[in-house]
């Protein structure tokens, strides 16, 4: 039977009908959409059968096989002509079931997967699985027991050529092996581990909850029913006691490895246990890769940060920035080393502006005492004495997304110095004490804090900043309205900054 | 049962249970980039709620309160999006599915009737629901008109939906 001849479905007009598939298909125009909208109140019939045909489309979402190739190169004249055959609708489609299995292998995919990123705590349902065919594996190690992880983000990533197809977002990967030329690329391991590598890197997928670093970089956020990741260097084992850390691996096999949260074990490959050293939060270990002699060092969280150079109003990052893309951040100093830094397109930007500086005028300020604030063009009265020895850090929000709707980032930071003050009206960051300003920022015609615009109120936002009682952490919820640029073309948002106290003894620059 | 199995047990039926989640949001929002986005939060919040075994139980009357709450937080949020149905149409609907029986699983019989599908009519809704396919794409590719795609889309899908209807009809009465 052929559907051309259907006038009704369901007890419904089959132009009707029709119209909700336009809908499914997004290609539905603004007038037939109110016609809908208005049909549906009253017809309870049609409301039936648009869930019948949103269950449909939701099956199909998960259970069409996609294909692997786009419609391209020389068999796209085939590929079209089938297409074209279908439309024409001149085949019978089967009205009723019929035996056989054509193209079984296609079907050969894993079970849907929910994959619950604990570790943000972000929650990512992929799309529908992939084939074995489409899944990943450089230099495939072994089929195993099927995909291990799962690549949940991709920013500006190069691969390195000759090494199969690049992996798409969402793609499964196998055991095997990944070399990421440039840019980062997340993946969400079985395990519900999150490991963000970045390029260039060279990893090997081992298992679902251990992966080998032959070089590079990479981060593993690791939640607790994941504990146990592990990560290999060429000569020793990472294991993760809950935690987060970070790998690094260079050309000459030397291993460093920082702990940002939590604990880890390093010992090295195939030695007891005994000889294993815990690191907590805060420490590092660089570790010889030919004596394989360990030193102490303290953990150094810019050297796994992806961060940013254009767009921003950072003209260089130099110290480098640091991007916090979620929930919560870990500021401390960065290292002297400035290393490449990926583009920018989302998160929280965090620039060191000047370090250990004596300040020789106190500071007004917009927040001094813990507690919240969301007016930010009144300081109030002096908070930081002149004499005091202080680190400055602007804090920028402005999402680089081609999006014009609102955005909003909600979190904490935590500051490894003791938070003095927070200093957020437009003129205290913009123009405020030159001792505090770094070169490097763009600073003038940015767009400050907006408390109680009409579209934060309207979206159920206010910008806001909350200094814990411990004073090293600070709460933030900011939005912005769409994304501008000032006439230096830099990326204008929300930006305030914040100032820590340094140890006295610290030399001052 | 322990945390960890609980967590395990949770994941396990939350997987299971994604398509048809997803086809009750998309029910209530018929946008296929706010759907998913919906679908996400839907599981966030459902994973911080979710530590007993009674809210595992009852996951899908949970999931979809959950579901229809981050859809009118969306609809809030995006008041100007034109596609989307209106506060009164999205509460009928949710209305409608709370009161409608639970379904049969569908799914293993729409995979069988795929696997039935003629090839270059397979080939069709494979490329309309592989990553990045639209019916837009298709009708570039093509040379022809959103209108036709979705025509032919609306064919086949009648098609599966008879299909799905006789194969569960017949594994019924076996």
């Amino acid at each position: 039977m052929n559907d051309r001849n259907d006038h009704h479905v369901d007890g419904l007009d089959a132009e009707l009908c029709a119209l909700v598939d336009r809908l499914i298909d997004q290609a539905i125009g603004d007038a037939e959409m109110a016609r809908l909208n208005a049909l549906m109140v009253e017809n309870a019939t049609l409301r039936a059968y648009v869930a019948e045909r949103a269950e449909l489309h939701a099956m199909l979402t998960w259970d069409a096989v996609p294909v692997a190739q786009p419609l391209t190169g020389d068999e796209a004249s085939a590929v079209v002509g089938r297409i074209e055959q279908a439309i024409a609708g001149s085949d019978e489609l089967p009205s009723r079931a019929r035996g056989g299995r054509a193209h079984s292998s296609l079907f050969r995919y894993a079970a849907a997967a929910v994959l619950l990123i604990v570790a943000g705590i972000a929650v990512v349902a992929l799309r529908a699985p992939r084939t074995t065919d489409e899944r990943v594996a450089v230099e495939k190690v072994d089929d195993g027991d099927g995909a291990v992880a799962t690549l949940t983000h991709v920013k500006e990533a190069e691969w390195e050529p000759g090494t199969g197809d690049a992996p798409d977002l969402g793609a499964s990967l196998d055991r095997g092996r990944l070399r990421l030329r440039a840019g980062s690329v997340e993946m969400l391991m079985r395990s519900t581990a999150m490991v963000t590598v970045l390029g260039p890197a060279d990893v090997e997928m081992v298992g679902p909850n251990r992966c080998r670093l032959r070089s590079g970089r990479m981060m593993a956020t690791v939640p607790q029913r994941a504990h146990g990741f592990t990560v290999e260097t060429p000569t020793h084992t990472v294991v993760d006691l809950g935690t987060r850390f970070g790998v690094e691996v260079s050309g000459s096999r030397d291993t460093h490895v920082s702990v940002f949260e939590g604990r880890v074990e390093v010992r090295p490959l195939g030695a007891a246990e005994s000889s294993a050293v815990t690191l907590r939060a805060g420490e590092a270990v660089e570790i010889d890769g030919t004596s394989g002699g360990r030193s102490s060092a303290a953990a150094e969280p810019f050297r796994f940060v992806v961060a940013a150079r254009s767009g921003l109003g950072v003209d260089h990052a130099d110290p480098p920035a640091l991007l916090i893309d979620g929930v919560a951040g870990h500021v401390a100093e960065p290292p002297d080393a400035v290393r490449p830094l990926p583009r920018y397109d989302g998160g929280l930007v965090v620039v060191l502006e000047s370090q250990d500086v004596a300040l020789s005028d106190p500071i007004p300020a917009t927040l001094s005492e813990p507690g919240s604030v969301s007016q930010f063009e009144q300081t109030h009265g002096v908070l930081v004495d002149a004499g005091v020895k202080v680190s400055s850090y602007l804090v920028r929000f402005a999402p680089q997304s081609n999006s014009d709707a609102y955005q909003r980032i909600q979190g904490e930071l935590r500051f490894d110095g003791e938070i003095v003050a927070v200093v957020a009206a437009t003129d205290a960051v913009n123009r405020g004490t030159a001792k505090l300003r770094s070169p490097h920022v763009v600073y003038a015609d940015t767009l400050q804090l907006e408390p109680d615009t009409d579209v934060a109120v309207r979206e159920g936002s206010n910008d806001r900043l909350t200094l814990d009682a411990d004073r090293h952490t600070l709460r933030v919820d900011l939005g912005v309205s769409r994304r501008r640029f000032n006439k230096d073309k830099a990326l204008i948002g929300d930006n305030f900054r914040v100032i820590t106290r340094s140890s006295p003894d610290a030399p001052s620059r | 049962m322990s945390k960890q199995d609980r967590q395990d047990n949770f994941v396990r039926v939350l997987t299971d249970r994604q398509p048809a989640l997803y086809g009750y949001i998309f029910s209530l929002l018929p946008n296929r980039d706010a759907a998913w986005d919906v679908l996400q939060e839907t599981n966030l919040s459902l994973w911080k709620k979710c530590d007993g075994e009674e809210e595992i139980h009852n996951l899908d009357a949970l999931a979809h309160e959950v579901a229809r709450y981050e859809v009118m937080t969306w609809l809030t949020k995006n008041r100007r999006d034109k596609l989307r149905f209106s506060d009164e149409v999205v509460r009928l609907m949710a209305e409608d599915a709370a009161a409608r029986p639970a379904r049969a699983d569908k799914r293993a019989a729409l995979r069988e009737c795929l696997r039935d599908l003629p090839e270059h009519t397979r080939e069709l809704v494979q490329r309309r629901y592989a990553p990045g396919g639209s019916v837009q794409t298709l009708a570039d590719a093509l040379g022809r008109s959103t209108a036709a795609v979705s025509q032919a889309l609306y064919r086949v899908r009648n098609a599966l939906k008879r299909c799905i209807e006789h194969r569960l009809t017949r594994e019924g009465a076996a």
